[in-house]
Protein backbone atom coordinates (compact mmCIF):
# COMPACT_ATOMS: atom_id res chain seq x y z
CA UNK A 1 0.00 0.00 0.00
CA UNK A 2 1.23 3.70 -0.89
CA UNK A 3 1.34 6.48 1.71
CA UNK A 4 -2.01 7.37 2.49
CA UNK A 5 -3.30 10.52 0.31
CA UNK A 6 -5.55 12.88 2.89
CA UNK A 7 -8.44 13.84 -0.12
CA UNK A 8 -11.11 14.41 3.59
CA UNK A 9 -12.09 17.71 4.47
CA UNK A 10 -9.03 17.30 7.57
CA UNK A 11 -5.80 18.38 6.54
CA UNK A 12 -2.70 18.82 8.89
CA UNK A 13 -1.69 22.08 10.12
CA UNK A 14 0.19 24.23 7.36
CA UNK A 15 3.80 23.92 8.24
CA UNK A 16 4.54 27.78 7.91
CA UNK A 17 1.73 27.96 10.99
CA UNK A 18 3.46 25.26 12.85
CA UNK A 19 7.21 26.94 12.97
CA UNK A 20 5.17 29.99 14.51
CA UNK A 21 2.93 28.04 16.76
CA UNK A 22 6.26 26.66 18.63
CA UNK A 23 8.28 30.25 18.15
CA UNK A 24 5.23 31.58 19.61
CA UNK A 25 4.66 29.76 22.89
CA UNK A 26 7.80 31.19 24.15
CA UNK A 27 6.64 35.06 23.60
CA UNK A 28 3.05 34.68 23.75
CA UNK A 29 2.11 33.71 27.11
CA UNK A 30 0.91 36.44 28.97
CA UNK A 31 -2.69 38.35 28.65
CA UNK A 32 -2.62 40.82 26.77
CA UNK A 33 -5.27 42.85 28.98
CA UNK A 34 -2.89 43.38 31.17
CA UNK A 35 0.08 45.95 31.49
CA UNK A 36 3.27 44.07 31.91
CA UNK A 37 6.02 44.57 29.63
CA UNK A 38 5.07 40.70 28.08
CA UNK A 39 1.71 42.13 28.25
CA UNK A 40 2.49 44.07 25.78
CA UNK A 41 4.43 41.58 23.68
CA UNK A 42 1.26 39.68 23.89
CA UNK A 43 -0.67 42.67 22.57
CA UNK A 44 1.45 43.67 19.85
CA UNK A 45 1.59 39.76 18.60
CA UNK A 46 -2.26 39.92 18.22
CA UNK A 47 -2.71 42.86 16.56
CA UNK A 48 -0.63 42.09 14.13
CA UNK A 49 -2.07 38.38 14.28
CA UNK A 50 -5.29 40.28 13.37
CA UNK A 51 -4.42 42.60 11.10
CA UNK A 52 -3.39 39.84 9.00
CA UNK A 53 -6.22 37.56 9.12
CA UNK A 54 -8.15 40.83 8.15
CA UNK A 55 -6.35 41.52 4.98
CA UNK A 56 -6.73 37.74 3.94
CA UNK A 57 -10.36 37.47 4.97
CA UNK A 58 -11.11 41.07 3.38
CA UNK A 59 -12.28 43.03 6.22
CA UNK A 60 -11.01 45.67 8.47
CA UNK A 61 -8.96 44.80 11.31
CA UNK A 62 -11.21 46.68 14.23
CA UNK A 63 -13.98 44.84 12.03
CA UNK A 64 -12.45 41.64 13.45
CA UNK A 65 -13.16 38.63 16.38
CA UNK A 66 -11.21 36.13 17.46
CA UNK A 67 -13.05 33.21 20.01
CA UNK A 68 -10.67 30.47 20.92
CA UNK A 69 -13.19 27.38 19.03
CA UNK A 70 -13.77 27.48 15.46
CA UNK A 71 -17.13 26.61 15.73
CA UNK A 72 -18.11 28.83 17.93
CA UNK A 73 -17.17 31.68 15.20
CA UNK A 74 -20.56 31.02 13.03
CA UNK A 75 -22.72 30.93 16.22
CA UNK A 76 -21.45 34.15 17.76
CA UNK A 77 -21.78 36.28 14.89
CA UNK A 78 -25.09 35.31 14.12
CA UNK A 79 -26.77 35.08 17.86
CA UNK A 80 -25.31 38.31 18.35
CA UNK A 81 -26.57 39.84 14.73
CA UNK A 82 -30.21 38.46 15.46
CA UNK A 83 -29.99 39.43 19.32
CA UNK A 84 -29.79 42.71 18.24
CA UNK A 85 -32.84 43.45 16.22
CA UNK A 86 -36.18 41.81 16.07
CA UNK A 87 -37.17 39.50 13.00
CA UNK A 88 -36.79 36.47 11.80
CA UNK A 89 -33.64 34.22 10.48
CA UNK A 90 -33.90 32.88 6.79
CA UNK A 91 -30.92 30.92 5.82
CA UNK A 92 -30.37 28.03 3.33
CA UNK A 93 -31.03 23.80 3.72
CA UNK A 94 -27.64 23.22 3.08
CA UNK A 95 -25.72 25.25 5.46
CA UNK A 96 -23.27 23.68 8.38
CA UNK A 97 -25.29 22.32 11.35
CA UNK A 98 -24.12 25.21 13.65
CA UNK A 99 -26.43 27.53 11.85
CA UNK A 100 -29.14 24.93 11.10
CA UNK A 101 -29.37 24.59 15.01
CA UNK A 102 -29.90 28.35 15.64
CA UNK A 103 -32.51 28.20 12.70
CA UNK A 104 -34.42 24.86 14.54
CA UNK A 105 -34.38 26.83 17.95
CA UNK A 106 -36.59 29.64 16.30
CA UNK A 107 -39.36 28.35 15.05
CA UNK A 108 -40.25 30.77 12.86
CA UNK A 109 -36.85 30.61 10.65
CA UNK A 110 -37.07 29.88 7.13
CA UNK A 111 -34.65 27.52 5.19
CA UNK A 112 -34.45 28.13 1.74
CA UNK A 113 -34.12 25.17 -0.98
CA UNK A 114 -31.08 24.74 -3.03
CA UNK A 115 -31.34 23.23 -6.75
CA UNK A 116 -29.84 20.01 -8.05
CA UNK A 117 -26.58 21.76 -8.19
CA UNK A 118 -26.72 22.67 -4.85
CA UNK A 119 -27.00 26.66 -5.13
CA UNK A 120 -29.24 28.75 -3.57
CA UNK A 121 -32.61 29.49 -5.15
CA UNK A 122 -32.84 33.12 -5.53
CA UNK A 123 -36.53 32.96 -6.78
CA UNK A 124 -37.12 31.59 -3.41
CA UNK A 125 -35.37 33.35 -1.28
CA UNK A 126 -37.03 36.65 -3.08
CA UNK A 127 -40.58 35.69 -1.78
CA UNK A 128 -39.11 34.72 1.61
CA UNK A 129 -37.96 38.34 2.29
CA UNK A 130 -39.89 41.09 4.06
CA UNK A 131 -39.27 43.39 6.48
CA UNK A 132 -40.32 41.35 9.31
CA UNK A 133 -36.74 39.34 8.56
CA UNK A 134 -34.12 40.06 10.84
CA UNK A 135 -30.97 38.45 9.54
CA UNK A 136 -30.04 36.22 6.35
CA UNK A 137 -27.54 34.16 7.01
CA UNK A 138 -25.70 32.35 4.12
CA UNK A 139 -22.26 30.09 3.27
CA UNK A 140 -20.19 31.80 0.86
CA UNK A 141 -19.35 27.76 -0.53
CA UNK A 142 -20.75 24.12 0.43
CA UNK A 143 -18.19 21.96 2.08
CA UNK A 144 -19.61 18.88 1.21
CA UNK A 145 -19.85 19.49 -2.74
CA UNK A 146 -18.23 22.70 -3.11
CA UNK A 147 -20.90 24.65 -4.84
CA UNK A 148 -20.34 28.38 -4.54
CA UNK A 149 -23.31 30.54 -3.83
CA UNK A 150 -24.74 33.90 -5.16
CA UNK A 151 -23.58 36.01 -2.58
CA UNK A 152 -23.77 39.10 -4.44
CA UNK A 153 -27.53 38.94 -5.92
CA UNK A 154 -28.11 37.19 -2.64
CA UNK A 155 -27.01 40.02 -0.19
CA UNK A 156 -28.32 42.40 -3.04
CA UNK A 157 -32.32 41.70 -2.74
CA UNK A 158 -31.39 41.34 1.27
CA UNK A 159 -30.07 44.87 1.11
CA UNK A 160 -33.88 46.31 -0.94
CA UNK A 161 -35.30 45.29 2.88
CA UNK A 162 -32.65 46.58 4.91
CA UNK A 163 -31.88 43.10 5.85
CA UNK A 164 -27.97 42.57 7.59
CA UNK A 165 -26.59 39.65 5.70
CA UNK A 166 -24.46 37.48 7.55
CA UNK A 167 -21.86 35.07 5.68
CA UNK A 168 -19.94 31.78 6.98
CA UNK A 169 -17.39 31.70 5.03
CA UNK A 170 -16.79 27.76 5.77
CA UNK A 171 -14.43 26.51 2.96
CA UNK A 172 -15.03 29.99 0.95
CA UNK A 173 -12.60 31.56 4.14
CA UNK A 174 -9.50 33.08 2.10
CA UNK A 175 -10.80 32.45 -1.46
CA UNK A 176 -14.25 33.51 -2.04
CA UNK A 177 -14.85 37.23 -1.53
CA UNK A 178 -17.43 38.46 0.56
CA UNK A 179 -20.31 40.47 -0.60
CA UNK A 180 -20.38 44.08 -0.77
CA UNK A 181 -23.20 44.34 1.50
CA UNK A 182 -21.98 41.49 4.31
CA UNK A 183 -22.40 42.53 8.03
CA UNK A 184 -21.48 39.84 9.74
CA UNK A 185 -18.92 37.35 8.40
CA UNK A 186 -17.25 34.07 10.37
CA UNK A 187 -15.11 31.28 9.49
CA UNK A 188 -12.73 28.44 11.77
CA UNK A 189 -8.97 28.50 11.17
CA UNK A 190 -8.55 24.70 10.22
CA UNK A 191 -10.23 25.46 6.36
CA UNK A 192 -7.49 27.16 5.98
CA UNK A 193 -4.59 24.18 7.40
CA UNK A 194 -4.55 26.86 10.56
CA UNK A 195 -4.55 25.02 13.74
CA UNK A 196 -7.94 23.71 15.97
CA UNK A 197 -9.15 25.76 18.60
CA UNK A 198 -9.33 29.26 16.43
CA UNK A 199 -12.46 30.64 15.07
CA UNK A 200 -12.99 34.44 13.19
CA UNK A 201 -15.80 36.35 13.06
CA UNK A 202 -16.20 40.22 11.78
CA UNK A 203 -18.72 42.79 12.31
CA UNK A 204 -18.78 45.31 10.03
CA UNK A 205 -18.27 49.10 10.95
CA UNK A 206 -21.81 50.07 11.58
CA UNK A 207 -23.83 46.91 11.73
CA UNK A 208 -25.96 46.11 14.96
CA UNK A 209 -24.54 43.30 17.29
CA UNK A 210 -25.14 42.13 20.47
CA UNK A 211 -23.02 39.56 23.10
CA UNK A 212 -25.33 37.10 22.94
CA UNK A 213 -24.37 35.45 26.57
CA UNK A 214 -24.11 36.78 29.90
CA UNK A 215 -21.64 39.30 30.76
CA UNK A 216 -21.10 42.05 33.16
CA UNK A 217 -19.72 44.52 30.37
CA UNK A 218 -20.16 45.37 27.06
CA UNK A 219 -17.94 43.21 24.81
CA UNK A 220 -17.44 41.63 21.36
CA UNK A 221 -15.14 38.93 22.19
CA UNK A 222 -15.70 36.06 24.74
CA UNK A 223 -12.30 36.64 26.36
CA UNK A 224 -8.94 35.25 26.40
CA UNK A 225 -7.32 32.87 23.45
CA UNK A 226 -4.12 31.15 22.70
CA UNK A 227 -2.29 34.00 21.10
CA UNK A 228 0.12 31.33 19.62
CA UNK A 229 -3.21 29.65 18.06
CA UNK A 230 -3.97 33.17 17.18
CA UNK A 231 -0.63 34.07 15.33
CA UNK A 232 -0.09 30.20 13.71
CA UNK A 233 -4.03 30.64 11.99
CA UNK A 234 -2.62 34.01 10.79
CA UNK A 235 0.60 32.48 9.05
CA UNK A 236 -1.30 29.80 8.02
CA UNK A 237 -3.86 31.42 6.31
CA UNK A 238 -1.42 33.99 4.88
CA UNK A 239 0.94 31.10 3.52
CA UNK A 240 -2.24 28.61 2.61
CA UNK A 241 -3.25 31.98 0.15
CA UNK A 242 0.05 31.72 -1.52
CA UNK A 243 -0.28 27.62 -1.99
CA UNK A 244 -3.84 28.28 -3.12
CA UNK A 245 -3.12 31.28 -5.64
CA UNK A 246 -0.07 28.59 -7.20
CA UNK A 247 -2.49 25.48 -6.63
CA UNK A 248 -6.05 26.71 -7.61
CA UNK A 249 -5.70 25.93 -11.24
CA UNK A 250 -4.19 22.31 -10.97
CA UNK A 251 -6.66 21.43 -8.53
CA UNK A 252 -9.81 22.78 -10.55
CA UNK A 253 -8.56 20.49 -13.35
CA UNK A 254 -8.16 17.30 -11.56
CA UNK A 255 -11.73 17.93 -9.90
CA UNK A 256 -12.63 18.24 -13.73
CA UNK A 257 -10.68 15.05 -14.11
CA UNK A 258 -12.25 12.76 -11.11
CA UNK A 259 -15.54 14.23 -12.33
CA UNK A 260 -15.35 12.49 -15.18
CA UNK A 261 -14.21 9.28 -14.71
CA UNK A 262 -16.76 9.00 -12.19
CA UNK A 263 -19.21 10.45 -14.35
CA UNK A 264 -18.47 7.30 -17.07
CA UNK A 265 -19.27 4.41 -14.72
CA UNK A 266 -22.89 3.38 -15.36
CA UNK A 267 -25.60 4.67 -12.71
CA UNK A 268 -23.10 7.46 -11.05
CA UNK A 269 -24.64 10.75 -9.68
CA UNK A 270 -21.94 13.63 -9.65
CA UNK A 271 -23.07 16.36 -7.69
CA UNK A 272 -22.61 20.03 -7.32
CA UNK A 273 -21.56 22.65 -9.99
CA UNK A 274 -18.96 21.85 -12.85
CA UNK A 275 -17.68 24.82 -12.97
CA UNK A 276 -19.13 27.64 -10.16
CA UNK A 277 -17.45 25.61 -7.41
CA UNK A 278 -14.44 25.99 -5.25
CA UNK A 279 -11.37 24.13 -7.14
CA UNK A 280 -10.79 20.96 -4.36
CA UNK A 281 -13.84 19.84 -3.92
CA UNK A 282 -15.81 16.90 -6.04
CA UNK A 283 -18.38 14.53 -4.43
CA UNK A 284 -20.42 11.51 -6.26
CA UNK A 285 -22.95 8.72 -5.20
CA UNK A 286 -22.73 5.08 -6.42
CA UNK A 287 -26.16 3.60 -7.05
CA UNK A 288 -26.49 0.29 -5.14
CA UNK A 289 -23.33 0.73 -3.15
CA UNK A 290 -22.95 1.50 0.63
CA UNK A 291 -20.55 4.45 1.89
CA UNK A 292 -18.84 2.90 4.37
CA UNK A 293 -17.54 0.23 1.98
CA UNK A 294 -16.63 2.13 -0.68
CA UNK A 295 -14.79 4.62 1.61
CA UNK A 296 -13.55 1.39 2.76
CA UNK A 297 -12.08 0.27 -0.54
CA UNK A 298 -10.21 3.70 -0.99
CA UNK A 299 -8.38 3.30 1.68
CA UNK A 300 -7.37 0.16 1.43
CA UNK A 301 -5.92 1.91 -1.91
CA UNK A 302 -4.35 4.38 0.52
CA UNK A 303 -6.75 7.06 -0.25
CA UNK A 304 -8.83 8.68 2.82
CA UNK A 305 -11.86 10.36 1.40
CA UNK A 306 -15.09 11.07 2.66
CA UNK A 307 -18.62 10.18 2.57
CA UNK A 308 -22.39 11.83 3.53
CA UNK A 309 -23.83 8.07 3.46
CA UNK A 310 -25.98 7.40 6.60
CA UNK A 311 -24.17 4.11 7.09
CA UNK A 312 -21.05 6.50 7.61
CA UNK A 313 -22.28 9.02 10.06
CA UNK A 314 -22.94 8.94 13.75
CA UNK A 315 -26.50 9.64 13.69
CA UNK A 316 -26.83 7.38 10.72
CA UNK A 317 -28.26 9.92 8.46
CA UNK A 318 -27.06 11.10 5.70
CA UNK A 319 -26.20 14.08 4.50
CA UNK A 320 -29.02 17.32 4.73
CA UNK A 321 -26.91 18.56 2.14
CA UNK A 322 -27.27 15.84 -0.75
CA UNK A 323 -31.23 15.16 0.52
CA UNK A 324 -31.77 19.39 -0.05
CA UNK A 325 -29.81 18.82 -3.25
CA UNK A 326 -31.99 15.35 -4.07
CA UNK A 327 -29.09 14.18 -4.37
CA UNK A 328 -28.84 9.97 -4.15
CA UNK A 329 -27.47 9.74 -0.46
CA UNK A 330 -26.22 6.15 0.22
CA UNK A 331 -22.81 5.18 -2.47
CA UNK A 332 -21.60 8.72 -1.17
CA UNK A 333 -17.86 9.89 -1.57
CA UNK A 334 -16.55 12.88 -0.61
CA UNK A 335 -13.19 14.41 -2.16
CA UNK A 336 -11.28 17.48 -0.88
CA UNK A 337 -7.77 17.58 -2.66
CA UNK A 338 -5.22 18.96 -0.98
CA UNK A 339 -2.39 21.42 -2.47
CA UNK A 340 0.49 19.91 -4.47
CA UNK A 341 -1.17 16.64 -4.48
CA UNK A 342 0.53 14.63 -7.24
CA UNK A 343 -1.04 14.39 -10.90
CA UNK A 344 0.05 10.53 -10.91
CA UNK A 345 -2.18 10.10 -7.66
CA UNK A 346 -4.93 11.81 -9.50
CA UNK A 347 -4.74 9.28 -12.15
CA UNK A 348 -4.46 6.53 -9.74
CA UNK A 349 -7.76 7.74 -7.83
CA UNK A 350 -9.56 7.96 -11.15
CA UNK A 351 -8.78 4.45 -11.87
CA UNK A 352 -9.84 3.13 -8.91
CA UNK A 353 -13.11 4.61 -8.71
CA UNK A 354 -14.70 2.01 -11.14
CA UNK A 355 -12.72 -1.11 -9.76
CA UNK A 356 -13.83 0.44 -6.23
CA UNK A 357 -17.31 0.72 -7.40
CA UNK A 358 -17.47 -2.59 -8.99
CA UNK A 359 -15.75 -4.65 -5.89
CA UNK A 360 -18.63 -2.88 -3.42
CA UNK A 361 -21.41 -3.65 -6.15
CA UNK A 362 -20.38 -7.05 -6.22
CA UNK A 363 -20.32 -7.12 -1.93
CA UNK A 364 -23.59 -5.72 -2.10
CA UNK A 365 -25.18 -7.89 -4.31
CA UNK A 366 -24.29 -11.26 -2.51
CA UNK B 1 -51.22 -0.17 -2.84
CA UNK B 2 -50.18 -2.40 -5.71
CA UNK B 3 -49.94 -5.80 -6.44
CA UNK B 4 -46.57 -6.26 -6.55
CA UNK B 5 -45.08 -5.18 -2.81
CA UNK B 6 -41.40 -5.48 -1.64
CA UNK B 7 -40.91 -5.03 1.85
CA UNK B 8 -37.77 -3.59 2.70
CA UNK B 9 -39.03 -2.48 6.38
CA UNK B 10 -35.87 -2.63 8.99
CA UNK B 11 -33.11 -2.69 6.06
CA UNK B 12 -30.15 0.12 5.37
CA UNK B 13 -29.97 1.91 1.81
CA UNK B 14 -28.73 0.74 -0.84
CA UNK B 15 -30.55 -3.10 -0.03
CA UNK B 16 -34.03 -1.10 -1.13
CA UNK B 17 -32.88 0.36 -3.74
CA UNK B 18 -30.88 -2.84 -5.09
CA UNK B 19 -34.47 -5.03 -4.28
CA UNK B 20 -36.60 -2.15 -5.80
CA UNK B 21 -33.98 -2.02 -8.99
CA UNK B 22 -33.83 -5.96 -9.44
CA UNK B 23 -37.99 -5.93 -8.87
CA UNK B 24 -38.87 -3.55 -11.61
CA UNK B 25 -36.51 -4.61 -14.19
CA UNK B 26 -38.73 -7.79 -14.00
CA UNK B 27 -41.81 -6.06 -14.55
CA UNK B 28 -43.33 -4.36 -18.19
CA UNK B 29 -43.48 -0.62 -18.80
CA UNK B 30 -46.89 0.76 -17.14
CA UNK B 31 -46.84 -1.41 -14.50
CA UNK B 32 -46.38 -0.36 -10.82
CA UNK B 33 -45.07 -2.04 -7.26
CA UNK B 34 -45.00 -0.45 -3.74
CA UNK B 35 -41.78 -0.65 -1.90
CA UNK B 36 -42.08 -0.36 2.07
CA UNK B 37 -38.85 1.11 3.61
CA UNK B 38 -38.46 2.69 6.58
CA UNK B 39 -34.76 3.46 6.34
CA UNK B 40 -34.09 7.21 6.70
CA UNK B 41 -31.81 7.22 3.65
CA UNK B 42 -35.00 6.14 1.60
CA UNK B 43 -36.73 9.04 1.41
CA UNK B 44 -34.19 10.78 -0.69
CA UNK B 45 -32.69 7.62 -2.36
CA UNK B 46 -36.10 6.33 -3.92
CA UNK B 47 -36.73 10.00 -5.14
CA UNK B 48 -33.13 10.16 -6.53
CA UNK B 49 -32.99 6.99 -8.36
CA UNK B 50 -36.26 7.29 -9.99
CA UNK B 51 -34.99 10.50 -11.86
CA UNK B 52 -31.63 8.61 -12.36
CA UNK B 53 -33.34 5.64 -13.87
CA UNK B 54 -36.40 7.31 -15.68
CA UNK B 55 -39.05 5.71 -13.32
CA UNK B 56 -42.05 7.45 -12.08
CA UNK B 57 -42.33 8.29 -8.62
CA UNK B 58 -46.47 8.30 -8.06
CA UNK B 59 -46.48 8.73 -4.60
CA UNK B 60 -44.63 9.03 -1.15
CA UNK B 61 -46.11 8.43 1.86
CA UNK B 62 -45.05 7.58 5.17
CA UNK B 63 -41.98 5.15 3.83
CA UNK B 64 -44.64 3.79 1.22
CA UNK B 65 -43.30 4.46 -2.38
CA UNK B 66 -45.27 4.12 -5.15
CA UNK B 67 -43.32 3.30 -8.66
CA UNK B 68 -44.30 2.66 -11.94
CA UNK B 69 -41.81 1.37 -14.55
CA UNK B 70 -41.80 3.84 -17.19
CA UNK B 71 -38.29 3.14 -19.32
Amino acid sequence: MSAENRFDSDQPLHPKARQILLAAFDAGWADPRRRSRDAALARTLVSGAKESLAAGLGVRTDELCLVGEGSLSSTLALEGALLSRSGTLVTSRIERAEILAIAASRPDSVTIPVDFQGRLNLDALAKELHDGVGVLSLQAANGEVGTVQPLEDAAELATQYGIPVHIDLGVGAGRVQLPAQWSYASADSRTWCGPTGIGVYAIKTGARWRYPWVTSQERREVGTYSIPLALAAAAALESWQEDEKAEAERLFKFVAQIRQAANSVLDVDVVGDPLERVPNIVTFSAMYCDGESLVEEFGREGFSVGSGSACTSDQLQPSHVLAAMGALTHGNVRVSLPHFVLGEEINRFCNIIPVAIANVRRQVQR
Amino acid sequence: MSKIVIDATGMACPLPIILLSQRISEMAVGERLTLLADDPAAIFDVPAWCRMTGNSLESNDNSTFEIRRTS
